[in-house]
């Protein structure tokens, strides 16, 4: 706007005196300066956003302290120290022979590295200027950072898809909302946190240049999703919506030169950054996933060329091209699918597939079912991690299919993607979270901005003659203000808002609604605050209980066990437990591990599934042949914990029967009912797999209240069937103070396998045997000192070292 | 002031250590033929896993000249284990001696420290002095390994006698146990045992270097915990802090564990793993705040503060209990203000503080790392260390806002013990104004910061010219200075209704004609000057160009109307050529045209803004 | 024979209403397009052993060419209408921007 332009209104009112020019004058001053305050409105509500979305993901490192949450930032978070302390081309090509015992694990070519480079490069620069900050604190604030950054690329997108105001709401909700912040509370260093910020960017950029049709926004559009590559495998997710948008404008007749330059700029360069990402490699141009970009990227240029040809020639001439471009798509058809029947073309994998068929997964591949994560959403949940958005989304919807265009038909197909995935997996959630916030914040901003823009024409009593940019501004300004008090309402739960002048039923009626609207907002931020604070904020390796006078006590016993692991085994030692801990062990006690949360070798898994639901001589044959020295396991039932390996029990059965359907049949661990159970009533082969025994060991002795017999177990409520056993193969190593954590030694052979001698036996048998070899071996040095020995010789000497 | 009590702390402190590390040139001195030990007294505490020897002797100066000073041996037995010697007399003061190691040209092989007496011994005449002697790892578990259940057994093997140079009359030893149970003991009559303590003694006179085979087998359940590496940095803040941390690394170095750890057992029996540790006091100084206790995986909850009158007690519990074997590492550290610790006189500043402070009683410590991060900007650093240790070549560490980097003094001993906590003194010179630096630094980066980004809006960073902005910008230019020449036309409307009411109010013909002769000159001049404008637009924009001639057509409309009020005033209201009634209503019409043309121009205003 | 008067009827239409700047153009395009058939052939009859070398060279040529119809779109004065904001300069500078991440991504990827 051009500043100084305030003189002509001013005369105005000395031309006019007897027509209110005071309203005009008032009028036009807020205009003049509407740009500085508006930009300064949309700061200081952006800001406010980043700081309550920050401030809101903190409350596990308030109760309990700036540390790493759950499993998979575990591995990120020991990636990210590798990488600090090697240098990047160290990472890239760093074989981790800790993980995934005896095979090891590729490590730089097979995580999405983009988590580990922010992180690094965060600590490079705030290291070159002296500032130490420890890469663990870095790792553990990246989330809520980027939760910020996240805000703003909404608000930016919004703003391109409908308004500034709608933007600003937007960026509000999708700081506080739930189903974003379980993601990304502090301490859960997870691909996610960053992944949305680079989706949401990516969009805004795409939207952007579809608008402007530019290379250059275009570039940046693959730059972004370069990024959003690196960062997570939701990238499929992108490069997947976009051509469908293509294609939709393309089938809705509304291709444009613009979107020619946009898109095939973006799918070329996106198509070429995407197979820099060693974990990518070649998937971009051999999987199915990524097939649609490129149909859609030939099926674009096909129509720019017909386009083009028509402009040249006459309709009658162009019959001739029809027949050529029928052909010749059928043929590019065939031979997709011949290439894909051929095998040049991988089809669609067994996860995509899940989407598609919520059975899918658990008959084919238990180990996706068994995470919790990769279930169907509930309804509950929806509503529980989106609330008073889930309802009012829709109108949002409503109201960009009304005043479509180009871009709003990106926004659509988002949506209803979004909500599809969504449905299916929980964890995909996420993705359904930003464009619900922004379609929330357009319907949010379209009622407001009627209802408060009634009352100001009421208290400025002006001309009918609304112009465009005064509606514009009023709808930044009017959601701004609401907004406003909106973050405010996060310490401050009153909220009163100053009222017009208004007389009559209309302004009653308007100010009710205005004011329902502003409960229905705190109602959200309460909500959010509430579940953010009760369900999202649980590190999961720290437990915390409170006592009935509402004392907490903190239930370390993890890394309890995991330090136990790090100080007091050899640094050799292979450690081997259930999958989910894999990561943790790792990362915490830096043992190697057998397998861990990257679940790429079923069979390896499916392995130790077996050593776990096999009787100990079938299990100690297993560990002994993966040279297992300790294993650990899971144990809830002392103080009820739910999450233990007995709970997860069937599902390491499951995943054993699929691969070894001889040894492992998941109906001998049910009774003949058909029900799993611990107690005396239980299966035979449940009450002597190793699983359960390992958990039970000694717990049958153990008396927790008087009331209950011994060996009652909490988590199950049911006291144990096969209570006084000893074990032969292993020894208890460790447990922590609530039982929690237990570890078990793997005996050697020499151990159990002879009887048992005194030792003062023993030693006499030995020193004899050597004496009776010395002599002989006299003239022969060295030669007799490791054979006549034989066996015997080398089993004592061994013992003495023990 | 406060120098002068440190100098007596320091002079109080007079301790002489055995350290390997020492290289100074050691002293040589000759036994004296003619002292005498009158009488012995040998207290061998073996309660804690500490060795310690108090020796109480009484000197006769048997030879014709005063002696100052008089040699204490060391058994070859004891020279691995020694950590501290030190010696006071037995008089109401207790001073402390100076102790000092020496070399025996006739007894190369064997270890001795000097003594020198407080005062010189007159011949004939016999004084009285302790010597105590502590030493590490000289109580061995036997047998090595015991299960959970067992309890820890250890073994003592020392000299009967003092190994002493000079031959000794009378001497009698005391061994004490920390328990009853003592499995067995080497039976040298006369022996006696009571409760826990074992008497040998007295015994009659003794040769020089005479050695006896002491062992006795016992009961010993207390903390064997050796802290195997102690890096202690204290980093100096001249903001009137001192951060101090220490990263200790523990060893359980009592009998192994065999065989299994069954927490069941742990928990229910109290009898088992009576030889674990669970828990131990540090003792951190009266001043200590923001206390932490941690390791590399975070917050270690089990652990509190009791805040005593002169000190605060913590009371620290490692993640998991410690049986023989296990080790554990953990870091604490805490804040004390620096005015208790921290002296200074202009720029020149003393730090007194404690090379090694208390872990936990009866400690070992096998190898102590101290470092002392001082200031950025220190200059002239002079350390005064208690005893003697090995200083490691000096080093820079960069913290917050650093730009040359602070300099770190570090020092290394090896074997300590809790007789070790003693404070060293470390003398430099601070430029006070160098604590200016770092605020400035951030100032000064602000104002950077703040220049870049007043730079980055002024400045036009694109590459080509970009026409469609440009003409737009362009197009605003005019249109703007189409609105100043409206503005000149508004208020020369203005001041033509002006003179209208005057001319209204006072019917002066005359005057009123040549005010408007320059108004409309006024008005003539702004008009040209927007059809000017409208030229030049035409080429920029049509379509502001067609609102500009619509600008330019209605104020023409306006114009006439004001011709129309004008003649209506000066030909007909002046001369009453028309009557009241006429004239108001010819008025009303005209001021309804005018203000419909008013309202129309004003909208072709706004949109051209 | 008609599909024959077509293509000639094209031609003439292009050399009247082309302007030359497009022609220069349309010529670069036409040389990336022979490269990459080349391209194409020669992998099809030797090989694609080093896979990401073939990619690269190939993808290069097709975003080469992808990238200078883009520009033909931008600098067309027909197009002016639906380019709003975008004048021929800082179509070429974009032009170069984009050249600029596809060089650097390919001297990356050929290995």
């Amino acid at each position: 706007m051009i500043p100084n332009k305030a003189s002509a209104p001013y005369t105005k009112k000395v031309l006019f005196p007897d027509k209110k020019p005071p309203s005009k004058q008032m009028k036009s001053s807020t205009l003049t300066n509407a740009a500085g305050l508006s930009s300064l409105i949309t700061f200081t509500i952006l800001l406010l956003a980043w700081i309550s979305g920050f401030a809101s993901r903190l409350f596990a490192v308030i109760r309990f302290e700036s540390i790493i949450h759950e499993f998979d930032p575990w591995f990120n978070y020991r990636a990210t120290a590798y990488m600090v302390q090697h240098g990047f081309y160290n990472f890239l090509n760093w074989f981790d022979e800790r993980a995934w015992y005896p095979l090891g694990r590729i490590v730089g070519g097979t995580v999405y590295p983009g988590l580990m480079i922010t992180s690094g490069t965060i600590h490079y620069i705030l290291h070159s200027l002296n500032i130490p900050i420890h890469i663990r604190d870095i790792c553990v604030f990246l989330a809520p950072i980027f939760s910020g950054l996240t805000a703003i690329s909404t608000y930016l997108l919004t703003k391109e898809l409908w308004s500034a105001g709608a933007g600003l709401f937007a960026a509000c909700f999708i700081a506080i909302v739930p189903g974003y912040i379980s993601r990304s509370v502090a301490g859960s260093y997870d691909n996610e946190g960053i992944a949305i910020f680079a989706l949401q960017f990516t969009y805004y950029l795409w939207v952007k240049s579809v608008k402007t049709g530019s290379i250059f926004w275009a570039s940046m559009t693959a730059l972004s999703y370069f990024y959003m590559v690196s960062a997570w495998g939701g990238y499929v997710f992108i490069i997947n919506l976009i051509p469908f948008h293509v294609f939709a404008l393309l089938v809705m007749n509304r291709y444009s030169n613009r979107l020619f330059t946009s898109y095939t700029t973006f799918y070329i360069l996106g198509l070429l950054l995407s197979m820099q990402i060693p974990f990518v490699g070649f998937q971009p141009i051999r999987t199915s996933e990524h097939m649609a970009a490129g149909g859609v990227f030939g099926l674009l240029i096909f129509v720019a060329a017909l386009r083009y040809l028509r402009t040249v020639l006459t309709k009658s001439e162009m019959k001739y091209f029809g027949g050529v471009v029928a052909v010749t798509a059928a043929i590019l058809l065939l031979i997709l699918i011949a290439l894909t029947y051929t095998g040049v073309v991988a089809p669609w994998s067994g996860r995509f597939y899940s989407l598609w068929d919520t059975g899918y997964a658990k008959i084919h591949i238990p180990i996706i079912a068994s995470v919790s994560e990769h279930q169907p959403t509930t309804w509950f949940s929806f509503f529980f991690d989106l609330q008073i958005l889930v309802t009012t989304f829709p109108v949002g919807l409503w109201y960009c299919i009304k005043h479509i265009n180009d871009e709003r038909v990106f926004v659509i197909l988002y949506a209803i993607s979004a909500v599809y995935f969504a449905g299916v997996m929980v964890r995909l959630m996420l993705t359904l979270t930003p464009v619900v916030c922004m379609l929330a914040g357009v319907a949010f901003s379209g009622l407001l901005e009627l209802y408060l823009k009634e009352e100001d024409r009421e208290n400025g009593d002006r001309e009918g003659d609304g112009s465009e940019e005064e509606s514009e501004e009023e709808r930044e300004r009017s959601p701004g203000r609401a907004l406003y008090d909106k973050a405010g309402k996060l310490r401050r739960m009153k909220h009163e808002r100053p009222k017009g002048s208004g007389d009559g039923l209309g302004a009653n009626l308007r100010n009710g609604v205005v004011i329902g609207i502003l409960m229905l907002l705190m109602m959200f931020t309460v909500h959010c605050t509430w579940v953010t604070s009760n369900a999202y904020s649980s590190p999961s390796i720290v437990l915390a209980s409170y006592s009935n006078d509402g004392g907490k006590s903190i239930l370390d016993d993890f890394r309890e066990a995991y330090y136990w692991l790090a100080q007091n085994t050899p640094n050799d030692a292979r450690v081997m437990s259930w999958w989910d801990y894999g990561y943790q062990i790792a990362g915490m006690a830096n043992r190697t591990t057998l397998v861990d949360n990257n679940t790429w070798n079923n069979s390896h898994i499916a392995l130790v599934g077996k050593a776990m639901s096999s009787n100990e001589s079938a299990a100690y044959e297993i560990m002994t042949s993966l040279d297992v020295d300790y294993v650990l396991v899971i144990f809830g039932g002392m103080i009820g914990y739910s999450g233990d390996d007995v709970n997860k029990f069937l599902w390491m059965v499951r995943i054993a029967e699929g691969e070894h359907p001889h040894d492992i049949r998941e109906s001998d661990y049910f009774t003949e009912r058909g029900e799993f159970r611990v107690d005396s009533e239980g299966s035979p082969t449940l009450l002597n797999s190793l699983m359960y025994k390992l958990s039970y060991y000694r717990f049958g002795e153990v008396k927790i209240d008087y009331r209950s017999p011994s060996g009652y177990d909490r988590t199950r409520n049911a006291e144990i069937g096969n209570k006084n056993f000893q074990l032969t193969y292993l020894e208890e190593a460790y447990t922590t103070e609530h039982w929690l954590v237990r570890i078990y030694r793997v005996k050697k052979p020499d151990e159990f396998n002879r009887p048992r001698i005194p030792i003062s036996e023993r030693t006499i048998t030995r020193r004899t045997n050597s004496y009776i070899s010395k002599k002989t071996a006299r003239r022969k040095k060295g030669f007799i000192k490791g054979r006549p020995t034989v066996v015997k010789g080398q089993k004592p000497q061994r013992r003495t070292k023990n | 002031m406060a120098c002068g009590t440190l100098r007596a702390l320091i002079s109080l402190a007079v301790v002489v250590l055995a350290s390997r590390a020492i290289t100074l040139a050691v002293p040589n001195a000759n036994v004296e033929p003619e002292l005498v030990l009158k009488n012995v007294e040998r207290n061998i505490d073996l309660q804690s896993q500490l060795t310690k020897i108090t020796t109480k002797v009484v000197l006769e100066n048997g030879g014709k000249s005063p002696m100052r000073s008089f040699l204490f041996a060391i058994d070859d037995k004891q020279k691995e284990g020694l950590s501290y010697i030190g010696a006071h007399t037995r008089e109401a003061g207790r001073a402390a001696l100076k102790v000092s190691k020496s070399e025996v040209k006739e007894h190369p092989d064997k270890l001795f420290y000097q003594i020198e007496l407080k005062d010189s011994l007159p011949p004939g005449r016999s004084v009285s002095v302790e010597v105590e002697v502590v030493s590490t790892h000289e109580l061995v578990p036997h047998p090595k390994e015991i299960i959970q259940k067992e309890k820890q057994l250890v073994r003592y093997t020392g000299n009967l006698y003092l190994y002493s140079p000079y031959p000794v009359l009378k001497q009698s030893t005391m061994v004490v146990f920390p328990s009853r149970n003592i499995e067995s003991y080497t039976k040298i009559k006369p022996v006696s045992q009571t409760e826990s303590t074992i008497t040998y003694g007295p015994y009659d006179k003794r040769a020089p270097f005479s050695s006896e085979e002491l062992a006795v087998h016992f009961e010993n359940n207390s903390k064997f915990l050796t802290v195997t590496r102690l890096e202690r940095v204290i980093e100096i803040s001249h903001w009137g802090n001192i951060a101090v941390e220490e990263t200790i690394n523990l060893l359980h170095t009592g009998a192994l564990l065999k065989g299994s750890f069954s927490r069941y057992e742990y928990a229910r029996e109290s009898k088992s793993g009576e030889a674990s540790v669970q828990s131990f006091d540090t003792i951190l100084p009266a001043a200590a705040s923001d206390v932490y206790y941690r390791d590399e995986i975070g917050n270690i909850s089990t652990s509190h503060a009791r805040i005593k009158k002169d000190s605060v007690e913590l009371n620290l519990r490692p993640r998991f209990p410690l049986f023989g074997g296990w080790k554990t590492r953990y870091t604490v550290g805490y804040n004390v203000p620096s005015y208790e610790y921290l002296f200074h006189s202009g720029d020149q500043y003393t730090l007194e503080m404690r090379l090694l402070d208390h872990v936990f009683d009866d400690m070992v410590v096998d190898e102590l790392i101290v470092k002392i991060i001082l200031p950025e900007g220190s200059r002239d650093i002079e350390l005064i260390l208690p005893y003697a240790a090995t200083r490691l070549p000096d080093s820079l560490h960069y913290t917050y806002l650093d730009t040359t980097g602070r300099p770190v003094i570090s020092v290394t001993k090896k074997n300590l013990v809790e007789n070790h906590i003693q404070n060293f003194r470390l003398r430099y010179t601070f430029p006070r104004l160098l604590m200016l630096q770092e605020p400035l630094l951030v100032a000064v980066a602000l104002y950077l910061l703040f220049l870049m980004v007043i730079v980055y809006v002024r400045l036009d960073f694109s590459i080509d010219k970009d026409e469609a902005s440009e003409s737009k910008l362009r197009i605003a230019g005019q249109c703007e200075k189409v609105l100043a020449a409206q503005d000149r036309r508004v208020s020369s409307y203005n001041d033509l209704d002006d003179q209208l009411v005057y001319l209204k109010a006072n019917k002066d013909a005359n005057a009123f004609l040549t005010a408007v002769k320059s108004i409309n000159q006024e008005y003539k001049n702004a008009t040209s000057a927007i059809a000017e404008l409208a030229q030049k637009l035409k080429t920029e924009s049509s379509d502001v160009y067609e609102r500009v001639m619509e600008l330019q057509r209605y104020d023409r409309i306006l114009k006439d109307l004001y011709n129309q009020q004008q003649t209506l005033y000066v030909d007909k209201l002046i001369p009453g050529k028309v009557g009241r009634q006429p004239f108001i209503e010819a008025e009303a019409a005209i001021s309804k045209k005018k203000e419909e043309c008013v309202e129309k121009i004003n909208g072709i205003v706004k949109s051209l803004q | 024979m008609s599909a024959l008067n077509v293509v000639g009827k094209f031609w003439q239409e292009y050399t009247k209403s082309t302007p030359k700047k497009l022609k220069i153009i349309d010529a670069y395009l036409l040389y990336v397009f022979l490269t990459g058939v080349i391209q194409f052939e020669y992998c099809c009859l030797v090989g694609t052993f080093p896979f990401n070398s073939f990619l690269s060279g190939f993808i290069s040529c097709i975003s080469c060419f992808v990238l200078g119809v883009c520009l033909r779109l931008q600098v067309n004065p027909q197009n002016k209408s639906q380019f709003y904001g975008i004048s021929p300069e800082r179509g070429f500078a974009d032009f170069i921007f984009a050249h600029i991440i596809l060089h650097i991504v390919v001297m990356n990827f050929i290995g």
